[in-house]
């Protein structure tokens, strides 16, 4: 089986090591890369600066309150870019407000989920996500 | 002396006799006769001494003449023997003779009489000659004789064509033919003359004729004493046409009456002496007098008060002499004094009526004092009405004319725009516009509105005496004549700079309100996430820790930990009580239809797991179906079967009994519970903010769940408070508006 490359778009240092350890923990093969603000994220996903060898992810964690760019800003250029669309967004994030959740579905994310507040709950939480939309889904081959 | 009185001239008694006393010879030759004889024939006692009296006989009479005297002088005296002579002046005149004969002194002594009046009667009797016939028969008036139970005996010609009737015996049909009315009246004259010899009687009476009514009148004589008669004599003629116009007379004589006792006024008539001559009904009521007391009286003792009793005979000499007064012809006021010499105001118009080459003056006068105490009165409260507006000082109140000039200033005026009276009368409103607001006519276009409108209202800052402005609010009214034309306005200013200032103020913390409010909401938004995002990081990393590293942890390191978890826990639970307490009100709720039955069921049911841990009992029968938004009447439910399910002594089974009642305008609802009670001071602290009565190790809580339900409560206009005895348990009542 192939490696799956993971995209975690965070900036809470907490947060990425919990959603790291978690994954990295997980029984499917994976690697991750961590991008701390949007503007930082696009970079990598359009292969600009220092990122020019960087792989495009399988999958991309996405939280929505971010400097710079936020996520709902990241979203709508992914899911309007032609060559970055196809990729499935899961938007982690610790907001459970109402106006966040129906801006991003209508920003087409794949899937909106809020952060468990409980450490383990969280954890579970991640582990599902690696199960569901590594090992579940069927993901479209690369696009070249 | 007086026998000698007597002798002394026999002939001068016999003078004065009515009938004339003659003596003749047998040739029938006046020896003597009296004065009265020149009454009768015309010729003086001394023409006719030694004329034969057949000289004097009309001649169809010669022979009934001759053949009396020679039954006078073979010795039958004569009684009421009639014949007809020739007046000096060529009249007929009948004569009835009682005579005696003496034949030792070969005299005719007699008395004649006139009967001219009678002749008519003799002459129907059939007695008297053709001549009589001739008399009545030519006369246009009717001639009738009747018997005792009157009967017609006989009528003459122009009798019969009054009565139209052409046969004599027509008693029965003239007798029904007698209006009903004037039946008694005839029975009545007649038997009157029936009874009394030589009287007689007239009357006026109807009598249908050719299906009409005529009037006739009637003259009714006891003729029963004259043998050649024997009758009641009834003389008559048709009096029809005088008879109406007579009615006429009269009967617009008594419209006249009525007309002038209706009329309202009082009409009083004086003669040219000033005494007065008509005094209507309406006089009597607005004077006192009756019309029998003062007609003939001067008017002016009367009715005329002392002060005006100089001017009316002025006037009254000035009218005699000039024919003028000033006064006349022409509605004027003045007052008059009735009976009781009461003084009262009148209106009066005198005019001169001259009647039969005499003057008149015929006053018509209203009693006016009821007018003039309205009129008093209207002029009282007007000039109330100018003192109040004069008086008004919150108010400028003001008249302008039709361009807009200022005519009136009150004292409000004065307060609000700073000029006095005589400075500003004569200037134009415009005086108070701004600058700005004259150059753009605002003045002109106001007034302009307020022609179209009738009224207008405008708010604006106007300018004072010394420069400085108001903020004002003027209502602007047109006036209008009978006519609809505009004769100018009232302008009524008031001055609301301390409002507009309040106003503005109030709309500064409007805005004030609202930009706390979003910051709330920011901050309530911040507490949901960025406070809770270092939180969770804390309790994350505590439990790895546990997790991860419990073997290299000793006993105290673990408690550590566990203390720092809980207060990390605790500190969430207060974040989200707080953003739940913050979300109260600010979220609008649908009404629905709320049975809360069916709501105490879902109450339960989301308490389930306490209420089996603890074998609470929960007892409620009968709750209403109220009109309220389900999601806070719920919390507040939840929180108040929580809280008395909370409270409670370790040993105790928790009952709690929930009830309704039906106010007037409100549903009241009650929670009882059975547990530890509240001190009656603590009964208002509990629904503050954080206010807690026990230690959390004892009764764990943040103190939000009872604020958030007062919150909720009052938010939909209820109240919530609590009755309890500490001990035996709490009940907590509120009401939700129906």
């Amino acid at each position: 089986m192939k490696k799956v490359h993971i995209l975690l778009v965070e900036d809470n240092e907490g947060d990425i090591v919990l959603t790291t350890e978690a994954l990295q923990e997980g029984k499917i093969a994976n690697s991750i890369a961590v991008a701390r603000d949007g503007s930082e994220a696009l970079r990598y996903l359009e292969k600009k600066d220092n990122f020019a060898k960087e792989l495009t992810p399988d999958i991309i964690l996405l939280d929505v309150n971010l400097p710079k760019m936020n996520g709902h800003e990241l979203l709508k250029i992914i899911k309007t870019n032609d060559s970055l669309k196809h990729i499935p967004v899961v938007m982690l994030t610790t907001s459970s407000s109402e106006a966040d959740v129906i801006k991003s579905y209508q920003n087409y994310a794949n899937c909106y989920i809020t952060k468990p507040v409980d450490v383990s709950n969280f954890l579970d939480v991640v582990t599902t996500i690696e199960d569901f939309w590594i090992s579940i889904v069927q993901l479209p081959t690369k696009i070249k | 002396m007086e026998n000698r009185k007597f002798e002394i001239n026999p002939y001068k008694i016999l003078d004065q006799s009515l009938d004339v006393l003659c003596v003749f010879n047998s040739e029938g030759e006046f020896l003597y006769v009296s004065r009265s004889c020149e009454n009768v024939w015309g010729y003086t006692p001394e023409e006719l001494i030694q004329k034969p009296y057949m000289s004097l006989v009309y001649e169809t009479d010669h022979q009934i003449t001759e053949a009396a005297a020679n039954k006078l002088i073979k010795g039958t005296d004569l009684k009421n023997f009639i014949n007809t002579y020739v007046h000096k002046n060529g009249s007929i005149v009948p004569i009835s003779w009682t005579a005696r004969y003496c034949p030792v002194e070969q005299k005719m002594f007699c008395v004649a009489r006139d009967i001219s009046e009678k002749v008519f009667i003799r002459e129907e009797a059939g007695k008297g000659g053709e001549r009589y016939r001739a008399l009545i028969q030519n006369s246009t008036d009717g001639l009738a004789l009747l018997d005792k139970e009157g009967n017609i005996l006989g009528i003459s010609e122009p009798g019969k064509k009054i009565l139209n009737i052409y046969k004599e015996d027509a008693s029965e049909n003239i007798r029904k033919n007698i209006h009903v009315e004037d039946v008694s009246n005839i029975e009545e004259a007649f038997f009157d003359v029936i009874n009394d010899p030589e009287k007689s009687k007239k009357i006026e009476y109807r009598l249908k004729v050719n299906n009409e009514y005529k009037w006739i009148e009637a003259i009714f004589q006891n003729q029963f004493n004259e043998p050649t008669v024997n009758a009641i004599a009834v003389n008559f003629c048709d009096i029809t046409d005088r008879k109406i116009t007579e009615i006429a007379l009269i009967k617009s004589e008594q419209l006249r009456k009525k007309i002038m006792n209706s009329a309202l006024d009082a009409i009083i008539c004086i003669d040219s002496r000033g005494f007065i001559i008509i005094w209507n009904d309406q006089a009597e009521k607005i004077f006192g007098w009756k019309r029998e007391e003062v007609l003939g009286e001067p008017v002016v003792d009367l009715i005329i008060p002392q002060k005006f009793k100089e001017r009316y005979h002025k006037g009254f000499k000035q009218y005699m002499e000039t024919g003028e007064d000033p006064l006349l012809h022409k509605l004027i006021q003045g007052t008059a004094i009735n009976r009781k010499k009461r003084e009262f105001p009148v209106e009066l118009f005198v005019i001169p009526i001259e009647q039969d080459s005499a003057m008149n003056f015929c006053a018509f006068i209203r009693d006016i004092s009821t007018q003039k105490e309205v009129e008093n009165l209207l002029q009282e409260s007007e000039e109330r009405y100018h003192k109040m507006i004069e008086e008004v000082d919150d108010y400028a109140i003001l008249l302008l004319n039709n361009e807009g000039v200022i005519e009136n200033w009150n004292k409000g005026a004065e307060k609000i725009k700073g000029y006095k009276e005589e400075e500003i009368i004569g200037k134009k409103v415009s005086v108070f516009y701004t600058e700005e607001d004259r150059k753009n006519n605002l003045p002109e276009q106001l007034l302009n509105q307020a022609i179209e409108n009738g009224t207008i209202s405008s708010d604006g800052w106007r300018v004072r005496k010394d420069g400085s402005l108001f903020w004002a609010n003027v209502v602007l009214t047109a006036l209008h004549d009978e006519d609809g034309g505009i004769i100018g306005f009232t302008k009524v200013t008031r001055d609301l700079t301390e409002k507009k200032k309040a106003d503005e103020k109030l709309l500064k913390y409007m805005h004030e309100l609202e930009a706390s409010n979003i910051e709330l909401e920011q901050f309530a938004y911040i507490a949901s996430h960025d406070l809770q995002e270092p939180l969770r990081m804390v309790t994350s990393f505590l439990t790895q820790l546990e997790k991860k590293y419990k073997d290299q942890l000793d006993e105290k390191a673990q408690r550590y930990i566990y203390f720092a978890t809980d207060g990390a826990a605790r500190m969430r639970r207060i974040i989200l009580d707080l953003l739940e307490y913050s979300r109260v009100g600010r979220k609008e709720y649908e009404l629905e239809e709320l049975d809360m039955d069916e709501l105490m069921e879902e109450v339960v049911q989301f308490h389930r797991t306490i209420i089996k841990e603890k074998d609470a009992e929960i007892i409620w029968e009968d709750l209403p179906v109220i009109y309220a938004a389900r999601t806070p009447v719920e919390q507040v439910l939840q929180n108040l079967i929580a809280n008395a399910i909370k409270y409670q002594l370790p040993d105790v089974k928790p009952r709690v009994v929930i009830k309704s009642k039906e106010l007037v305008k409100y549903w009241q609802f009650s929670v009882t519970d059975n547990g530890i009670g509240i001190e009656p001071e603590y009964f208002d602290k509990i629904f503050v903010l954080f206010q807690r009565l026990h230690q959390k190790e004892q009764y764990s809580g943040t103190g939000i769940g009872l604020a958030i339900c007062k919150k909720i409560i009052e938010n939909f206009r209820g109240r919530i408070w609590v009755e309890s005895e500490e001990g035996k348990g709490s009940t907590f009542y509120f009401t939700i508006a129906k």
